[in-house]
């Protein structure tokens, strides 16, 4: 089948992946600039942060109940998104084998029909 | 404002920590790094992932980076060289026939033909370096000189692989079609 | 004595019943090709398609064929490995002959030749070195348990095989998908092979 530089350029165009895309990188950069400042100043917010356990333990047992919350929802959805990204690959196994499958068919049975058909 | 000029601008920016300023920078080269990712190793999830991976690293050197155009060629390299060493690292080389199945938004048409789906999924059969070249030719359009630097190869071995790989492309293609005209069973 | 005798003819029964479940499950597990030795291959092998899908993996492949409802192709393929215990495929596309020994070819073989498999479809071409064999293996009620495809060509080794209860129809069926037309008569197979090899001199021109 022939085709041009052109036709090829046209189907390997840039695609963009999409405003949710930049979403995901900005959110896992601000997830790293916030571990970093954590560390870089564990000593005193370390001390701030029991003192006010001590003073409001209602507040904290809010923070602790979201993070909780938040956390096993975050957790779900990495393993929902972990069990798409694997239903997906071995969806496209299957389809791969299926078309290895039918063209190795193809081939020996046209082969056994026209012996000289190579 | 020039594109060059409103990426210096945003890179100034990223570098003092301006969020929205980095957040421009990911949009202005976000469609280069998926598309190498999704045309090289044919998984648009994985292109995804890379992609993140990219920008992570392009966060982590800002300061590094001194000019839009800089900006530019140290993320495509980047991009390029992640693709390169995550299929070095695999021995299953290709999982599947390129998934067109990932949504994309902008410039991704609905009616893409379907020479161009076939031409996509052929690209992903080829070799490693000859798909490289192929994305970095057809899809970047680099001059052979560029390529060559990029991925560290004498200028003729550019030449000639590339000459192979539409060899190749053709030659599959032209296979594709004979296939299909066999009857089965 | 005649409990004893009965007790003996239940046991005995009892042992026959069990031998027989016992015997059903093994001749899946006898359908299972030893592939392992080809993997050096991969390093040699301009081109390689590994796919191993059998347990969860293959049940995860099959419920998410089933989300595309509106795909027939998904929904076509989805029904011939529901009931399947494994597929896995091994082809390797070599840029040189002899890449591979025929001790890997013959290593197949020997599985093959084991009881329960039948060769239904031999070409040998011996002036191009081309061997394609297709084999099945039947369960005790005559339904296919598993096929083996073996494509032994100069640059090509290609193993198929799938194990459970392959519809061969719905397999053949699936023509008309993957690019590939629908089921054509005798005549119109030959003119289009014609037309496609006046087309490639064409192209070569």
């Amino acid at each position: 089948m022939h085709f041009s530089d052109d036709e090829l350029r046209e189907a390997l165009r840039r695609k963009d992946p999409g405003e949710a895309f930049t979403q995901k990188v900005t959110a896992r950069v601000a997830q790293q600039q916030a571990g970093g400042v954590t560390r870089s100043s564990a000593g005193t917010r370390f001390r701030g942060f029991w003192h006010l356990l001590g003073l409001r333990p209602v507040l904290v047992g809010t923070i602790v109940a979201v993070l909780a919350v938040g956390g096993s929802l975050g957790m779900m959805k990495y393993r929902q998104a972990q069990e798409a990204r694997a239903g997906e690959a071995a969806k496209r196994q299957a389809l791969l084998a299926l078309h290895i499958t039918n063209a190795k068919l193809n081939h020996v049975f046209e082969r056994a029909k026209n012996p000289q058909s190579e | 404002m020039e594109p060059e000029a409103r990426m210096d601008t945003a890179l100034q920016r990223a570098r003092q920590g301006d969020s929205a300023a980095f957040a421009e920078i990911v949009r202005e080269h976000q469609g280069m790094v998926f598309s190498i990712g999704w045309h090289y190793l044919g998984d648009a999830w994985l292109a995804e992932d890379l992609g993140q991976e990219v920008f992570l690293q392009l966060y982590q050197n800002l300061g590094a980076i001194q000019s839009a155009n800089h900006l530019s060629h140290w993320v495509r390299r980047v991009a390029v060289h992640r693709c390169i060493d995550h299929s070095r690292r695999k021995y299953f080389r290709r999982e599947s026939p390129l998934d067109e199945s990932h949504e994309v938004a902008a410039n991704g048409k609905p009616g893409d033909s379907f020479l161009s789906k076939r031409l996509r999924q052929t690209v992903a059969q080829l070799r490693d370096k000859e798909r490289m070249v192929i994305v970095l030719r057809y899809q970047e359009e680099l001059e052979l000189a560029e390529i060559a630097e990029l991925l560290n190869m004498p200028l003729n071995s550019v030449k000639s692989t590339l000459f192979r790989a539409l060899q190749n492309l053709r030659g599959k293609m032209s296979r594709q079609v004979k296939e299909a005209r066999y009857a089965f069973f | 004595m005649k409990t004893m005798a009965r007790s003996k003819e239940l046991f005995a029964a009892f042992l026959g019943v069990l031998l027989c479940c016992l015997a059903a499950p093994t001749q899946a597990q006898n359908a299972r090709l030893k592939l392992e030795h080809l993997e050096k291959l991969g390093s040699k092998a301009a081109e390689v398609n590994n796919v191993t899908l059998d347990g969860d993996m293959l049940q995860l492949a099959v419920k998410f064929l089933d989300m595309d409802k509106d795909d027939p192709e998904a929904a076509q393929v989805k029904d011939i490995i529901k009931k399947l215990k494994g597929i896995y495929v091994k082809n390797f596309e070599f840029d040189e002959p002899n890449q591979y020994s025929t001790a890997d070819v013959e290593e197949i073989r020997a599985q093959l030749a084991a009881p329960g498999w039948s060769k239904i479809i031999e070409n040998r071409d011996k002036r191009n070195a081309k061997n394609n064999e297709i084999y099945v293996m039947k369960d005790a009620s005559n339904n296919i348990a598993g096929i083996a495809i073996l494509v032994a060509e100069p640059k090509e080794l290609t193993v198929v095989n799938i194990v459970g209860p392959v519809d061969l129809d719905k397999l053949s069926a699936l023509s008309g998908k993957f690019g590939i037309p629908g089921e054509k008569k005798d005549k119109d197979r030959e003119q289009h092979k014609k037309k496609a090899s006046a087309e490639n001199s064409d192209e070569e021109g």
